[in-house]
């Protein structure tokens, strides 16, 4: 196993525009002690089924908010995964938490369990905005935060920062950047809103109530990050992440690569092998499924070589330094040039696509066009 | 007694919603001709699309056995009428199968324009018309206000109206009774020579093309010669029966007896509606009155979204054809769609259900064009042409002049409408005739309008307008000359045919205008920016613009959201395969139907 997310569905307060499972932690009581029992035995029934002979070279706190648990919580389930699972000694061990739910004494105590990435939804600089967004912090808790982890010795960082928010203006995205910037944070992931209909903002939108951004100014956000980072020494290494050289996140490239990973918690999603599982999206259903001692997975997907080649294709050209073509043969057993040479060939011709000796990547262009490119590979 | 004394040919005639179909139903059940439980709702609407729209399209015609209060079985014939105007030639044919016929009103609607026309119709036929006055059961009904507009409007004697509710079955024997009595017998004389009347037909693989027949005179028998007097075709008869409603054959058939018969007709063109069969060997002298080709009101273009299809679109025209010698077709070919057809209609109800019978019963992915109708042009070398496809229209240097179909429209409406109606007339170029208060407050307008002007959403509109009281009925009424010119789309610098249309000249400034902008909304931002204008000859009128597509990407994609993105990229990729490439260029289906819901 490459990797293992974890998912703690657990934060303070839904912002307008989640749609991940999580719940407010105020409403749950003791149920997220037993939820962190259940993923604790989730772990250990895993551990039972996997093969151990490959290290586990990447862990991932994902909610929710993860920091929203007592520290202890985290703690015991970073143990556990290392009483279960062979994990490697430089592994990447990422917890996401959000400002306003951690503090130095906290950092400290991830650090000494073996946690050595940070990722802060800090999202924007402006508390007009942070405000809206519903989030609970504000820019001055995101600075303090930043300084706390740094002090309890976590230096890699990466900073969550969200464009085409409604309201938001270009001007107010780049100042949200340079914000950043001033911080030297050596991981940033831009992303673009996209607002989906089971969310507060989501049916506002049909309703025809929320304005957000047009396609043009979307565009425009995501060229002004590209050219501010690239000046400040980032690289560009995915559609909506970048970083130093040498901070890529090791985590999400295993997603990108379409390798496999292990999702533990309630709604987390697994690949492995030529199967995708994802637990069910209820702490009740996912925790009585454990008490019994049964896998509380919820959907369960067979994927065909077709459609795994296809998802490899549209997860590996998000990474600009796209696919390698050996790797993919070596993979598939297929020449990715042979088999879908129309569909190269037209992307190629439409400037979306760029070929080289050994690999095949999405243009300046196809960045912005990626859905273009990707549903040319679809079975 | 006497088959024939015994025997009533009958209709039901409404307008839409006034319950027919319900009624028709009742009286089956009555007489025991078929079980509540073996009837599927309503025996007579067979086919799917007819149930869903609560319209008849299709004829048929069934037996009804009845024995009456004065001791006698009589034999009933009940002879269906599509209820839509756009099959008003099939009415009158099945209206001359009849002696009689029952004029159901709704009793809480009164009447409406459709009743009117089949009324009008029924009375140039001569039928003895019995008035139903239905749906008495609901507390809005208002029988003696019906019963008034039965006297005032139509001039029929309205005090014997029945009353009745099909849906609790109030009234049906007292209707059974009044068509044994007051319909009269059918004439005929058994030992002269053979008249039928085709008054429909349907298709069977086994059988072939099987017509439904009213004798008038003579009788019609296996084995006989028979001939369509209309079409010249002659045919060997396998099989004479009658419809009970389940066919079932009978020795022969004779004077006012309805029924059908096999003769290995293999086309359906042979058995043209109102047509007169005679026998061969020893013929009528002239056939019934009435007859006539159907001719097509309306034209558009149908293709296969996907190319290959066009087999299978062939194929599937050629069945349907079978059923309804009305659809005409031939192959046609547009520059911007490839290969396909030019079809004509009865009106554009008819369009929507064979494009939905195609859609549904072969499931083909079919491309509709803008309806046209059939325009005649006057070359410059005095040769007349019909242009049933914009395309044709030849420029105004080839041509003396050009002509558009009329239609004498009857709009009736409460008076409060008057002026509404008024406004949507003059809006569609139509020119005023006649006004009559056929009520203190039902007001009947009658307008000379462009049938083009009509096709579009002219009733829509219309409804819409009069909050839904206004009804509508119309009948060709000939050619005008009109000032029209062909409006071309030119989409990325290319005219895309399949949009061209013919609109009149004091309209095309502002029809391109609102083309253009649609098509700009309807269109999807494309790779590189794509230019839409609107052209008369080489003058461009209007113009716009779809930007160039910035930004299409899936935001993040983490190892939960793979099967979810997945599907979005999937659906992404059906959308642009329900759209048409022409040239560069991805043009959405709704595009070629844009020019319908512009006004």
């Amino acid at each position: 196993m490459e990797a293992v997310y974890i998912h703690i569905p657990f934060c303070m307060k839904k912002c307008n525009y989640c749609d991940f499972y999580s719940l407010p932690v105020n409403t749950v009581g003791v149920l997220k002690e037993e939820y962190c029992a259940a993923v604790k035995k989730e772990i250990e029934m895993y551990a039972r089924e996997f093969d151990k002979s490959n290290q586990v070279k990447s862990i991932y706190f994902g909610g929710g908010t993860p920091t929203v648990l007592p520290v202890g919580e985290l703690t015991g389930i970073l143990k556990r995964l290392y009483a279960s699972f062979p994990v490697a000694n430089d592994a990447e061990i990422t917890v996401e938490c959000n400002p306003g739910t951690v503090d130095l004494d906290y950092f400290r105590r991830l650090k000494d369990a073996g946690v050595n990435r940070i990722s802060i939804g800090a999202q924007a600089s402006q508390d007009s905005l942070l405000e809206k967004m519903g989030r609970i912090h504000r820019w001055r808790d995101t600075v303090r935060t930043i300084s706390q982890a740094r002090q309890a010795g976590l230096e890699n960082i990466n900073f969550d920062l969200i464009y085409g928010l409604p309201g938001q203006t270009i001007d107010q995205w780049k100042e949200s950047l340079r914000d950043t910037l001033s911080l030297e944070v050596p991981h940033i992931a831009a992303y673009g809103l996209k607002l989906e209909p089971d969310t507060p903002w989501g049916r506002a939108l049909e309703l025809g109530k929320l304005e957000v951004p047009d396609q043009d100014i979307s565009a425009d956000m995501l060229e002004a990050a590209i050219d501010l980072l690239l000046g400040a020494d980032y690289l560009h290494y995915e559609i909506s992440n970048f970083a130093y050289s040498g901070f890529p996140s090791r985590h999400n490239i295993v997603y990108w690569k379409n390798h496999d990973y292990l999702g533990v918690g309630a709604a987390a999603a697994s690949h492995t092998g030529h199967i995708r599982r994802t637990n069910v999206p209820s702490l009740t259903e996912y925790i009585g499924a454990l008490k019994q001692g049964h896998f509380p997975v919820g959907e369960e997907e067979f994927l065909d070589q077709e459609t795994e080649m296809a998802e490899t294709i549209f997860l590996g050209l998000r990474l600009l330094s796209g696919i390698d073509r050996d790797e993919f043969r070596a993979r598939f057993g297929v020449n990715l040039i042979d088999k879908y040479s129309v569909q190269v060939e037209k992307l190629c011709w439409k400037g979306l696509l760029e070929l080289t000796p050994t690999r095949i990547r999405l243009s300046r262009k196809g960045l912005f066009l990626g859905n273009e490119v990707f549903l040319e590979f679809l079975p | 007694m006497a088959r024939q004394d015994s025997t009533r040919n009958f209709c039901i005639i409404a307008h839409i919603d006034h319950g027919k179909s319900t009624l028709a139903d009742r009286l089956l059940e009555y007489t025991g001709a078929l079980s509540a439980r073996e009837m599927e709702q309503q025996v007579l609407d067979k086919m799917d699309i007819e149930r869903e729209r609560g319209i008849t399209i299709k004829l048929q015609a069934v037996r009804i056995s009845y024995t009456a209060h004065n001791g006698k079985t009589y034999i009933l014939n009940l002879i269906d009428t599509p209820g839509h105007v756009d099959f008003n030639y099939e009415v009158s044919r099945s209206l001359a199968a009849c002696e009689g016929a029952l004029l159901v009103v709704d009793a809480t609607q009164g009447i409406e324009a459709q009743t009117l026309a089949n009324a009008y119709l029924a009375i140039e036929h001569d039928l003895e018309i019995i008035p139903v006055i239905n749906k008495i059961d609901l507390p809005s009904a208002d029988p003696e206000g019906v019963k008034k507009q039965i006297e005032d409007i139509l001039g029929i004697d309205a005090d014997e109206a029945i009353l009745a509710s099909a849906k609790t079955g109030i009234g049906t024997e007292d209707i059974l009774e009044a068509i044994v009595k007051k319909i009269p017998a059918p004439e005929g004389d058994p030992s002269a020579r053979l008249k039928a009347l085709i008054f429909d037909s349907h298709f069977d693989s086994y059988r072939g093309a099987i017509p439904y027949i009213r004798i008038v005179d003579g009788i019609m028998k296996k084995g006989i010669n028979m001939q369509m007097m209309g079409t010249g075709k002659s045919f060997e008869v396998t099989e004479v029966g009658i419809f009970t409603p389940a066919p079932r054959s009978v020795d022969c058939l004779k004077p006012g007896d309805v029924g059908f018969i096999a003769a290995s007709i293999k086309n359906v063109k042979d058995t043209q509606v109102g047509d007169t069969i005679t026998d061969e060997d020893r013929p009528a002298e002239k056939p019934l009155p009435g007859y006539r080709k159907a001719t097509s009101m309306v034209y558009c273009g149908l293709y296969p979204i996907e190319t290959n299809d066009y087999p299978d679109l062939r194929d599937a025209l050629e069945k349907l054809q079978l059923n309804d010698a009305s659809l005409v077709y031939e192959p046609e070919t547009s520059g911007a769609l490839g290969f396909g057809f030019r079809c004509g209609f009865l009106g554009l109800l008819h369009m929507e259900i064979i494009k939905e019978r195609l859609e549904r019963e072969y499931g083909l992915d079919l491309l509709t064009t803008a309806p046209s109708v059939n325009y005649r042009a006057t070359k410059t070398d005095n040769t007349e042409i019909y242009i049933d496809n914009p395309t044709k229209l030849p420029s105004s240097q080839e041509m003396i002049m050009v002509e558009e179909p009329y239609v004498k429209a009857t709009i009736m409406v409460p008076s409060e409408f008057v002026g509404s109606v008024m406004e949507i007339a003059t809006e569609r170029r139509g020119s005023f005739i006649n006004m009559e208060y056929i009520t203190e407050s039902r007001v009947m307008m009658i307008y000379d309008l462009p049938l083009s002007e009509i096709i579009y959403d002219f009733f829509d509109q219309l409804k819409s307008r009069t909050k839904g009281y206004a009804s509508l009925d119309y009948d060709l009424s000939g050619y005008k000359e009109s000032d029209l010119v062909k409006l071309d789309i030119l989409v990325n610098n290319e005219v895309v045919d399949a949009l061209s249309c013919i609109v009149h000249k004091d309209k095309a400034y502002y029809r391109g205008r609102a083309l253009v902008e649609k098509l700009r909304r309807i269109i999807p931002r494309q790779l590189f920016e794509v230019p839409i204008q609107a052209a008369i000859g080489n003058k461009v009128i209007a113009r716009e613009t779809v930007k160039a597509l910035r930004k299409n990407v899936l935001e993040k994609c983490y190892g939960g959201d793979i099967t979810r993105k997945r599907k979005l990229l999937e659906k992404q990729k059906e959308g642009k395969k329900r759209m048409k490439q022409v040239g560069s260029v991805e043009i959405p289906q709704e595009a070629f139907m844009a020019v319908l819901k512009i006004d």
